[in-house]
């Protein structure tokens, strides 16, 4: 093969990245295959009845990596009929962002049973870091797009400001999602009572929170409330 | 104009007749009623009266049961009620047996002259209703002369023949008769219980009591007490003297404010059978007028109340009951506090519930009831609070109390109740705010059918990361293959270092003019003879940005300017500044 050193570049790319998806996919499918058996399992122990057991069959299959909304909607119905319901809202939560009819109304239950509240965090770095995925997205289209423009600038007369701004599009949008994952605060829900200094918060109320040292996070409440990492769970 | 028992004078007709019932039995032998269909009659006297006389209207009832409720209504045509109805019972004896007589009478006034009438008249004798004709009058302008008694000629007692001398009547006796008003306590508490009780002493047979005037009992709540059931009268001493002694009136007073209250005196006329004692038939009837002793209680403050007090006076319990008491949030139980004893209950506040965190409490339904035992007012008082838990919990209700002042202790206390318990578990179903019912959904039994959506975040740091590897392994390549810099960049850049080592300008600017011809033939394949005029439209015409064209033009023409000025002085400025453009101009070709 005689190719322009250029091409030659490209297809090596486009190989590499192809190789890693290919991967990435195994690995996913292997996940998604233990999902897809826990939930079997889980499915047929709740049918009996064996709620507590149809938990721990559910959690086992649990891949934070590879979020089973299916999973964890059985997950968290069952636990909200044990009426371990911080728990369940939890859940809920980790069922995704996704429209869910049924995920909303048992939500909307178990909220009505805990009495709790949900408070609202409205920091641009939350706004980012919900969207990351999107932000994310939108830097690797921006990388590649300044590759193609590094390769094929020169013929195309592109000149140095397309691929610069391009560049600085990227490492701005994927930046900012890493930055945003420092500092912005994330949606937690309290599995127990937080009693603090300035106030106190119920069971299963669904808050923000930033670690704050010493195995504490704070919830950014008003005011602000100091609660142990014993009685929270991150939601990611 | 409609007539009828007033319900002003229900007391009075009640002491009169619960009277003469208790009072029949003194010193008499009652024999077994009779069980003769009672009768009743109808009697409007006079038949004639003038303008202004009265009319009465008798209404009597002959053998029927004494307790039986008797009332009656009628209408009046030219007449007026003036007065009535007033009540009297009388109890005769006939060869052993006891029949009651009751009548209702009215005064009546005519209203002008004519015929008056008296119409439509409706008795009510227990559940029975009796309609009986009623009876009419003349009204004449002047009052009509009374006739006397005619004698009897024939009648030798109707005469007296042998013009005798009458023998004068013994001097009547009046018989040892009165009323004595009594209350206990007589220095009650405020809100406390005393018994107001009217007796009647009585040394002879009572046919009828007509009580005249009823106290107002002014500063007291007041209860009706019934009768005690007695059929026999107690036999006290007064004074020495024995008497039968029986209870025409019974209340259950409630001072209302502290201080001295005065309860007024009661009148009554009473009709007492007086002559041959234990000769009923030879007895003679005598009408006395007899008035209660006024009675006055000092009624003791209650001093300084604790909070939450609204006036119970009593010996009372507090009880409760939660129901149920176990369950989902969202649902009602209902907290039944039920405060009972003795005491008048009436116009209590509900007890204040201690804040509970998580549970509504809606405002309670209140219920009131009260009896008599003996002589005592027993209270019962129940607020049912609905409680409604917004969470799951498990509570413990604090103790709820209701202060009340008890009398036999002087002293403020509370009845109180604790150790409630309310568990509230999650809901499985509830009402959205928009209406729509909720209930809990199940499991699903498989993943959902619906297209996951792709997930890219796995991926996203692998495809983040290649194109900057591509890029740097670019840079590299190019790096080492000199693809940065080609052989004409670089022949370009070695003729403007030659050019700036130059002193003389018209050298400096050919090497850099040469250099550039030589770039460009090689770059764009520009002929190295095209004149410098012709370089912008001709590069432009071979992809060069028209910016870049421009200026390699303007460079142009600014080297020919160095390159043949005939009177500069001084160039070194003009060529480092054409040097430096020339070096940015080369950094804008691609």
């Amino acid at each position: 093969m005689n190719l322009p050193l250029r091409r030659r570049l490209l297809i090596l790319g486009l190989a590499l990245a192809t190789a890693l998806s290919l991967v990435a996919a195994t690995s996913s499918e292997q996940s998604a295959i233990d999902a897809v058996r826990a939930l079997e399992e889980g499915n047929r122990l709740a049918r009996e009845n064996r709620l507590d057991e149809a938990v721990d069959a559910y959690e086992r299959g649990w891949d934070p990596g590879q979020p089973h909304p299916t999973l964890a909607y059985n997950l968290a119905t069952t636990l909200h009929q044990l009426d371990r319901l911080p728990e369940a809202v939890l859940w809920y939560h980790r069922v995704g962002a996704r429209e869910d009819a049924w995920r909303d109304e048992n939500l909307f239950l178990a909220r009505r049973s805990l009495g709790s509240q949900q408070i609202d965090n409205h920091s641009v770095w939350s706004w980012i870091s919900t969207n990351g995925a999107w932000f994310q997205t939108l830097a690797v289209l921006a990388a590649w797009a300044a590759l193609i423009v590094v390769l094929l600038g020169e013929r195309w007369g592109t000149g140095r400001i397309v691929p610069l701004s391009l560049i600085a599009l990227a490492v701005l949008a994927w930046g900012s999602v890493g930055v945003a994952g420092m500092l912005e605060p994330r949606a937690a829900v309290l599995l127990e009572d937080c009693r603090g200094d300035l106030g106190d918060l119920p069971a299963g109320t669904e808050a923000w929170v930033r670690p704050s040292g010493d195995d504490q996070f704070r919830v950014l409440a008003t005011p602000v409330i100091v609660c142990s990492e014993d009685t929270i769970a991150l939601v990611d | 104009m409609r007539g009828g028992s007033d319900r002003r004078l229900s007391d009075r007709r009640l002491i009169a007749m619960l009277g003469m019932l208790a009072l029949a039995c003194v010193g008499l032998v009652v024999a077994p009623a009779s069980a003769q269909e009672p009768s009743v009659s109808v009697r409007l006297s006079p038949e004639q009266v003038g303008l202004g006389e009265a009319v009465s209207l008798e209404i009597v009832l002959e053998g029927a049961d004494p307790n039986v409720h008797f009332d009656a209504s009628f209408e009046v045509d030219n007449l007026r009620v003036r007065r009535g109805p007033m009540t009297s019972t009388s109890l005769q004896i006939t060869n052993g047996v006891a029949s009651t007589t009751r009548a209702l009478r009215w005064r009546l006034v005519p209203l002008e002259v004519g015929t008056a009438r008296v119409t439509e008249v409706v008795v009510q004798i227990g559940d029975q209703e009796r309609r009986l004709e009623g009876g009419q009058i003349e009204v004449l302008t002047e009052p009509p002369p009374r006739r006397r008694r005619q004698a009897d000629p024939f009648s030798p007692f109707d005469s007296d023949p042998f013009n005798r001398r009458r023998r004068q009547p013994e001097p009547q006796r009046e018989p040892k008769i009165f009323l004595r008003a009594e209350v206990v306590p007589a220095n009650p508490y405020v809100g406390q219980q005393a018994t107001y009780t009217l007796y009647l002493y009585t040394q002879a047979n009572i046919q009828g009591v007509n009580p005249e005037s009823i106290p107002d009992f002014n500063g007291f709540w007041v209860r009706e007490l019934p009768q005690p059931d007695e059929s026999e009268p107690d036999m006290v001493e007064w004074q020495g003297e024995s008497f039968g002694r029986v209870v025409l009136l019974q209340r259950a007073l409630f001072p209302r404010r502290a201080g001295e209250v005065t309860i007024e005196p009661v009148r009554a006329s009473l009709v007492a059978q007086v002559g041959s004692r234990g000769f009923s038939l030879l007895a003679r009837s005598v009408s006395v007028d007899r008035e209660s002793n006024a009675v006055t209680l000092d009624v003791r403050p209650l001093g300084d109340a604790p909070p939450g007090f609204s006036g119970a006076v009593g010996d009372l319990d507090l009880e409760a009951t939660l129901d149920p008491a176990a369950l989902s949030v969202g649902d009602a139980a209902t907290l039944t506090l039920t405060l009972s004893g003795r005491g008048n209950l009436q116009g209590l506040t509900a007890p204040t519930l201690p804040e509970l965190p998580g549970i509504e409490v809606f405002p309670p339904q209140q219920q009131s009831d009260e009896s008599i035992r003996g002589k005592t007012i027993h209270g019962t008082r129940v607020w049912r609070y609905v409680l409604v838990p917004s969470r799951t919990g498990d509570w413990t209700l604090p103790t709820i109390e209701v202060p009340y002042f008890d009398p036999r202790q002087g002293s403020f206390e509370a009845a109180s109740v604790e150790g409630l318990t309310l568990a509230a578990r999650g809901a499985t179903r509830a009402t959205q705010a928009e209406g729509v019912e909720v209930t809990l959904r199940p499991i699903r039994s498989a993943a959902l059918p619906v297209a996951e959506p792709l997930r890219l975040q796995p991926y996203l740091r692998w495809l983040f990361a290649l194109p900057w590897l591509a890029m740097v392994g670019l840079l590299v390549v190019r790096r080492r293959s000199g693809a940065g810099h080609g052989p004409a960049k670089r022949a370009l850049l070695a003729a403007l270092g030659e050019a700036a080592d130059q002193e003389r300008p018209r050298q400096a600017a050919a090497a850099i003019e040469d250099g550039w011809r030589a770039f460009l033939e090689d770059r764009y394949g520009l002929p190295r003879g095209t004149a410098s005029p012709q370089w912008a439209e001709e590069l432009e015409s071979r992809g060069v940005a028209r910016g870049v064209a421009e200026d390699l033009a303007t460079l142009a023409d600014d080297l020919h300017y160095l390159r043949y000025a005939p009177k500069l002085s001084s160039t070194t400025d003009l060529r480092d500044e054409l040097i430096e453009r020339s070096r940015r101009l080369l950094d804008r070709c691609r």
